[in-house]
């Protein structure tokens, strides 16, 4: 019981560790991603044209979804940094590698702090799509008439209506699914490539790139229409399997 | 506190996380609740309601506002689907779904065309080109023969939608005749000229199109067997009725008639006094639609074409010009048919007159209504009209008067419920409140951005007696 308990505090503190030097990158990151989007609506605002369009066509119009999509690279750019990070400067890699826990645990513990950190990025994303439809609101109720230009409960229309709003927050349970596996594959497979280059096993690299090829391509094809049963079964035995792999390479020394 | 973050960093943020998902999912209840949804007593009392149920939804290609309207209380319930063809399957068998598309059913494509009579008198006009293109073999020449024409006949052909070279095609009865040859045929041959002889190319045939003469065929199914009767107008003569459809053949372009089809009901046109507009399914009966001296007849048959039953309905003259095929509409729903009638002439017609029957093995007339008008705004569209004991229901469009030309066709934003009893008295008046107007008041919106916007539609699923 009593080791238990010491192990799960281990667990806890090289979690927040590994997490919080995540943390301020990812900060920035989230910042830059809300500041940019509303400053681009904003922008995007002064053209009447534009703004008298529905919420879904203005906020892609804007750019702000390019913005998700670059912020979005920079926060695996980001877990990537912070695995090579531990082989740069202090080495401390070799220190986690030397703990006198498993090696699993410590898998585990990066794989947590990417999901912590990739679900921080896509939660604040939606406060900020939230926000920029109330920047949306207020400009159109500051235009003659523009008042009329304003849908009522317009943001969930926009959700429910907009292919990219979907890919943000699908609606439907295929969909959320889809979102789920996509979550959980996306920091899965960044560290088994990071895992995969250190052990120089690089054919593995295929794997992952059949993976990330699997989401981008459900993502463009409209997830919900894509996210069908057997792709959604081929993300969780991808996953799996991923993690399987990570495990044992991480446990085989074959890391260096 | 700055060590204190720093020590549980992961768990700070898990909490954020936490925190931050259920204020989505609350927003997300709140907002499908949010949707607006109400009913609006605009004449009578609202208990006249009572005893009636009404399911429908409001639609668009995210999601369903499905609602249930029993004795006058409103519930709702939100569905997003992944797909729109996950709605229009859930639709496919509701009883009115069909009742708006001209040909109901979409397992066949049929079309009307017209030839040269035997009787016809023609005058053949033949040109020759030279098209100035050369090949090795020698210069292309276009023959052009086209004969105009007193007298066509006019032949349907319907073809499977799976398949579509599986055809019937068969001389209909119909023709027209005209004082004058303008019925135009033309065909071009393209040859190779040598010195002593002309070698064929190819060769179109064209003037095969009745698309401006106002004659369209319509098909019903019953069973596995298809039932087409062609729309005449006044130009029509000769005989129409209603075919069966025996059996569909592989088109072969030397055959004239292809398939096996039965004439089971002849209808004699009297030169163009009698018009047929229209063939319904109801049950395993066949309701054959016709206007004679101006006036609606309904004639009941089986689908082996024995006459049943006929009715006169007291009705003004039927004046709507039938342009698509559509000079009414009929609302289907088990044995019971509600026909709604254009009685007025007009681009955009605002006067109907309303028949219901019930189809046994004789017909029998429920309600009669003349000059249905709203009070309030103009009549776009009829969503369902259903009789319930002695009521009389119909859920029509309705647009106000002045609204913006470019939304009078796409959709009616407004919804009204009327309730008619027994004498074809008003008894109550409705109105549905709901956002479906937002989507069709921006007005400035330029064309381009507009015309790509999603908007909700109004569906009726079914209207039956409720448990009160």
């Amino acid at each position: 019981m009593m080791r238990g308990w010491v192990t799960v505090r281990k667990l806890y503190y090289l979690l927040n560790e590994e997490f919080r030097q995540l943390l301020k990158p990812l900060t920035l990151i989230c910042l830059f991603n809300t500041i940019g989007q509303l400053l681009l609506i904003k922008i995007k605002a002064k053209d009447f044209e534009v703004l008298a369009s529905r919420f879904e066509y203005f906020y892609a119009s804007s750019g702000c979804m390019i913005l998700f999509t670059i912020c979005l690279l920079a926060v695996t750019g980001l877990f990537v940094t912070a695995f090579y990070k531990h082989y740069w400067g202090s080495k401390s890699i070799y220190t986690l590698l030397t703990l006198p826990a498993d090696r699993i645990k410590i898998y585990l513990v990066m794989l947590v702090s990417f999901y912590l950190g990739l679900m921080l990025f896509y939660l604040i994303n939606f406060v900020t799509v939230y926000l920029t439809y109330i920047l949306y609101v207020s400009e159109l109720k500051n235009i003659y008439m523009g008042e009329m230009y304003i849908l009522n409960n317009g943001l969930f229309l926009a959700f429910v209506r907009s292919g990219i709003f979907r890919v943000i927050f699908p609606l439907t349970f295929n969909g959320r699914l889809f979102l789920v596996l996509t979550f959980l594959l996306i920091p899965a497979v960044i560290l088994f490539s990071v895992i995969s280059e250190r052990g120089l096993r690089y054919k593995n690299l295929i794997l992952s790139g059949f993976s990330i090829f699997l989401t981008v391509l459900g993502i463009s094809q409209r997830i919900e229409t894509f996210a069908k049963t057997p792709v959604l079964a081929l993300m969780s035995v991808l996953f799996v399997l991923i993690v399987t792999m990570s495990i044992k390479l991480f446990n085989k020394n074959s890391i260096s | 506190m700055a060590k204190f973050m720093k020590k549980h960093s992961a768990a700070i943020v898990l909490l954020v996380n936490i925190i931050l998902l259920v204020v989505l999912m609350l927003w997300l209840q709140n907002s499908i609740k949010a949707a607006s949804f109400a009913l609006e007593d605009l004449f009578g009392q609202r208990d006249y309601i009572n005893g009636i149920c009404i399911t429908g939804s409001l639609h668009d290609t995210g999601h369903s506002l499905e609602f249930s309207l029993e004795d006058g209380k409103i519930s709702t319930r939100t569905i997003v689907y992944d797909t729109y063809s996950d709605y229009l399957d859930q639709i496919r068998y509701y009883p009115y779904n069909w009742s708006l598309i001209d040909n109901k059913n979409t397992e066949v494509l049929a079309s009307i065309t017209d030839r040269i009579s035997d009787t016809a008198e023609t005058i053949v006009q033949k040109q020759e080109f030279n098209t100035g293109e050369f090949s090795e073999y020698g210069e292309d020449v276009i023959l052009k023969t086209t004969i105009y024409a007193d007298e066509v006949d006019y032949y349907c052909n319907i073809s499977l939608f799976d398949d579509l070279f599986k055809k019937a095609i068969f001389k209909t009865g119909i023709s027209r005749k005209s004082d004058r040859k303008e019925f135009m045929f033309e065909e071009e041959r393209v040859y190779i000229k040598k010195e002593n002889e002309m070698i064929p190319i190819y060769s179109s045939q064209g003037g095969a199109s009745a698309y401006n003469h106002k004659i369209y065929p319509k098909v019903v199914k019953i069973g596995e067997k298809y039932y087409v009767t062609i729309t005449t107008n006044e130009f029509c003569i000769g005989s129409g009725g209603i075919y069966r459809i025996d059996g569909f053949e592989h088109f072969n372009y030397e055959k004239d008639l292809v398939g096996k089809v039965t004439k089971i009901v002849d209808v004699d046109l009297k030169g163009g006094k009698l018009k047929v507009i229209g063939l319904e399914p109801v049950s395993d009966k066949l309701l054959l639609l016709l206007i004679d001296n101006n006036k609606l007849v309904v004639q009941l048959y089986d689908t082996d074409g024995n006459f049943l039953d006929e009715l006169k309905p007291d009705i003004p003259e039927v004046r709507g010009d039938g342009q698509y095929g559509n000079s009414y509409f009929c609302f289907i729903n088990g044995k019971n048919a509600h026909i709604v009638i254009n009685s007025e002439s007009k681009l955009i017609s605002d006067n109907f007159s309303i028949v219901s029957l019930s189809v046994e093995e004789k017909l029998k007339l429920n309600h009669t209504l003349i000059n249905f008008r709203t009070k309030s705004g103009r009549n776009q569209e009829f969503f369902a009209v259903e009789s319930v004991d002695d009521k009389l229901i119909i859920i029509n469009g309705v647009y106000e008067i002045g609204i913006n030309a470019d939304d009078i066709y796409s959709h009616a934003p407004e919804i009204q419920i009327n309730i008619f009893d027994k004498s074809g008295e008003l008894k109550y008046q409705g109105r549905l409140l709901t956002d479906m107007k937002d989507d069709y008041e921006i007005l400035s919106v330029p064309y381009h951005v507009k015309h790509t916007y999603t908007i909700r539609h109004f569906d009726i699923f079914n209207i039956k007696k409720s448990n009160y």
